[in-house]
């Protein structure tokens, strides 16, 4: 009889523990979410907008001059490097370098692979489906983009197909440990290309379903992206055409830099800096990012970057975007930075694109392309004007040549969009020398970028060739 | 047994308590005196008039005053270097003793008893100067750690000119008034009075008379907020209370500012109009 109980006790707790798994085993282990539906692919595709990672370039331009003893010295070992163009800094800080840039973008990459892999054969409407894929093309297609130029020689179509850019990852992986190897600029700005322009084309068909949220690609966006990948590509027509379109979506509204300024007279800085990329207050900003705080180096009294001398004879005295200026140390110091955004330690926010670009981009476009059209390129140069200067009085316009014009195009370019990232990708479309010093009393200069510098093509950092040996023979020549 | 297990366990303790401490390094105290200037402390048989009188001072007011030290490079252009001599002796006589010291401590016992700075540099040249080149003066005290003070252009100050005299114990409260921002703060609401104003970089432009329409005591007010507390602090101690008063009462801004800043001094048991008269007594009336 014992002998029996047991049997019947070894026999039920047998088929209560085997029995038990089946239903637990059903579920992921560690609760993921599994992407099923259209909502669960957009959910995905918000979280892939990259940080603006890249704007550590601000301090291999020649916008800023390095002021030592007003830098915080746990970023001199990866700053100064940088600001040397060194292909060796301390790369495992976790502020904004090449080497966050790097891995950052290729998280973003692989979110967007993601959506783009699955969205279609989720469930949802088709007309929405598409949205998502597009947004995620859209996204892709960016990160591609900041990641060539920040480690690819500039779009040259006579090289382009020879140099070195980044590895083209269109796939999530399914392999253990794949290695990848670097594909040429011109295959990624053919990439490039080929999801924006795809983008558009979904976006166009289907505007009902297209995002309008500033901090996400809409069409407008979308366009003024097309705008500076054209100019880049020294595609002026293109560049007109869609600059054009961006301004068919969102108006020719631009910053009124004199509200700002009223703003700092009424509440001080502090505000300032936080509502000046906020986009609902401003709506030239085209897209924006609400991220971490990412511009440690300038911008602030403690980055050790503060503007050169020659930005700074470029600003005049009458102009708003000199108000916006503070100084650090002590008038011996002579350090003035430029104040875009949050100060503190908390999250900051960045633009992508706004109008300002998308209107200077349109007015280079208008006086470099095959049949120039200085008058229109006039009208928007001077419609920045109105709105940055005191006591605004017209260029002299009429005695300018072309040249002469885009002279002044370029200028707006270089205060306009000081400390948010664009002027490195100037300095290398345009072939532009810079000079950095470690000693701004001296004359010596230690640090020369020439025209078209290889080191122009930033290296591979080292956190990337790890793990992937295929890009230790693929390095940016020096 | 018991006896000899004893012996035994004394034998081991005092064996490890002896042995333990030889190893022991001794404590090296070279760094101790390290500092920013290499302050050099001399034994008091090779003292010379200075240093006699500056053990005096430090022992009647508390205050030690720096004369010899190395040369100390800042950067490649910017150095410290001591006055000379004699220079050096007379201007602690005259400016340390009789115009700061001596009334700070008879006139305002109690701020001096909480405000004086520890210590006090003297410099040969200016702060932003160079050995060769004295003359340039574009920075004339030291203001870096709230304990500490400090003026340059000791070698070229000329103690029978009594407006240069004036002018240089005035900048010393400006200077001063530097360490009361960095130890205090002078605050949000003072910040707020000239936001996005500044002249920044381009304060050597202005006129005064258009700093003051622009809300500053003085164009260099202008650069920025800790100027412009410093220069006020500074006018304040430079111009009889009535003529303060009545620029004050042609602009909002210089009203508030003076009204924040005396009482900012008052709290702390400072008043800057009393201040004024008594160096301005002492040196013009004596």
């Amino acid at each position: 009889m014992k002998k029996y109980l047991f049997s019947v006790f070894i026999f039920l707790i047998c088929t209560a523990t085997l029995s038990s798994c089946k239903k637990f085993l059903n579920e992921p282990f560690d609760n993921r979410l599994e992407l099923k539906n259209i909502e669960d692919y957009a959910g995905v595709v918000k979280k892939s907008y990259p940080t603006r990672f890249d704007l550590f370039n601000e301090v291999l331009t020649d916008n800023f001059k390095l002021v030592p003893n007003l830098m915080q010295d746990a970023w001199k070992p990866l700053y100064i490097p940088i600001y040397m163009f060194k292909d060796d800094y301390q790369h495992t800080l976790g502020y904004t370098s090449p080497a966050t840039a790097y891995s950052h973008f290729y998280n973003k990459i692989y979110m967007a692979n993601l959506v783009i892999d699955g969205v279609l054969s989720s469930q949802g409407g088709t007309a929405e489906k598409d949205a998502v894929l597009a947004e995620a093309l859209l996204v892709r297609s960016y990160c591609y983009f900041i990641l060539t130029n920040l480690f690819g020689m500039h779009y040259n179509p006579a090289t382009s197909g020879t140099d070195l850019a980044v590895p083209l990852i269109l796939e999530v992986n399914k392999e253990n440990r794949p290695s990848y190897s670097r594909s040429t600029v011109k295959e990624v700005y053919d990439q490039v290309e080929a999801d924006l322009y795809k983008a558009i084309e979904i976006y166009e068909k289907n505007p009902a379903v297209v995002p309008t949220n500033p901090y996400r690609f809409s069409l407008g966006a979308a366009y003024a992206f097309a705008t500076r990948l054209n100019l880049y590509k020294s595609d002026f027509a293109k560049t007109v055409l869609y600059a054009d379109k961006a301004i068919g979506q969102k108006g020719r509204v631009l910053r009124t830099l004199k509200t700002d300024y009223d703003v700092l007279l009424k509440s001080g800085w502090e505000f300032f800096a936080q509502q000046f990329n906020d986009p609902s207050a401003h709506p030239n900003i085209i897209m924006a990012v609400q991220s971490e705080y990412v511009h440690h180096p300038f911008g602030n009294n403690w980055g050790g970057f503060y503007l050169a001398p020659e930005v700074l004879t470029q600003i005049a005295n009458n102009d708003y975007r000199r108000s916006i200026a503070s100084n650090a140390g002590t008038v011996i110091d002579n350090a003035t930075f430029i104040i875009k955004n949050n100060t503190g330690w908390q999250t900051s926010r960045y633009v992508y694109f706004n109008m300002e670009e998308v209107l200077l981009n349109r007015a280079e476009g208008n006086l470099r392309g095959t049949a120039p059209n200085p008058a229109n390129a006039v009208l928007d140069l001077e419609e920045l004007r109105k709105v940055r200067l005191i006591n605004y009085t017209a260029l002299n316009t009429g005695a300018m040549s072309n040249a002469e014009l885009l002279t002044e195009v370029y200028k707006e370019r270089r205060v306009e969009f000081l400390t948010e990232g664009l002027r490195w990708y100037d300095i290398k479309r345009l072939g532009l020398s810079v000079a950095h010093k470690m000693d701004q009393n001296s004359s010596v200069i230690d640090a020369t970028l020439l025209p078209n510098d290889k080191r122009s093509a930033l290296q591979i950092p080292v956190n990337a060739r790890v793990g992937n040996p295929v890009l230790e023979n693929q390095l940016n020549p020096r | 047994m018991k006896k000899l297990f004893i012996y035994t366990l004394l034998i081991l303790a005092g064996m490890s308590a002896f042995v333990s401490c030889s190893k022991e390094e001794k404590v090296s105290l070279e760094k101790e005196n390290l500092d920013y200037f290499a302050i050099t402390n001399k034994p008091k048989e090779k003292w010379n008039a200075l240093d006699s009188l500056c053990d005096t001072l430090y022992r009647d007011y508390g205050v030690k005053i720096v004369y010899e030290y190395t040369p100390q490079m800042i950067r490649p252009n910017d150095f410290y270097y001591p006055p000379a001599y004699d220079k050096a002796l007379a201007y602690t006589r005259k400016v340390m003793k009789t115009l700061w010291l001596e009334p700070l401590k008879k006139n305002f016992p109690d701020y001096f008893k909480k405000e004086t700075p520890i210590e006090f540099i003297l410099m040969g040249g200016f702060y932003h100067g160079h050995p060769t080149n004295t003359a340039i003066a574009a920075g004339a005290g030291f203001n870096g750690q709230f304990y500490r003070l400090g003026m340059g252009g000791i070698n070229n100050l000329d103690l029978s000119n009594k407006a240069a005299v004036h002018d240089h114990v005035v900048i010393l409260w400006h200077e001063h008034a530097h360490n009361q921002d960095v130890k205090y703060g002078r605050g949000e609401i003072f910040d707020r009075i000239s936001v996005g104003t500044y002249y920044k970089e381009a304060w050597n432009t202005k006129t005064e008379a258009q700093a003051v329409a622009d809300g500053f005591f003085r164009k260099y007010g202008g650069f920025a907020p800790e100027e412009d507390f410093a220069t006020t602090v500074e006018h304040l101690t430079r111009f009889p209370k009535n003529d303060v008063l009545t620029l004050i009462n042609s602009n909002e801004k210089l009203k508030r500012k003076y009204n924040l800043i005396t009482k900012f001094y008052l709290d702390k048991g400072m008043d800057l109009h009393k201040l004024q008269s008594v160096i301005y007594d002492l040196i013009y009336k004596n």
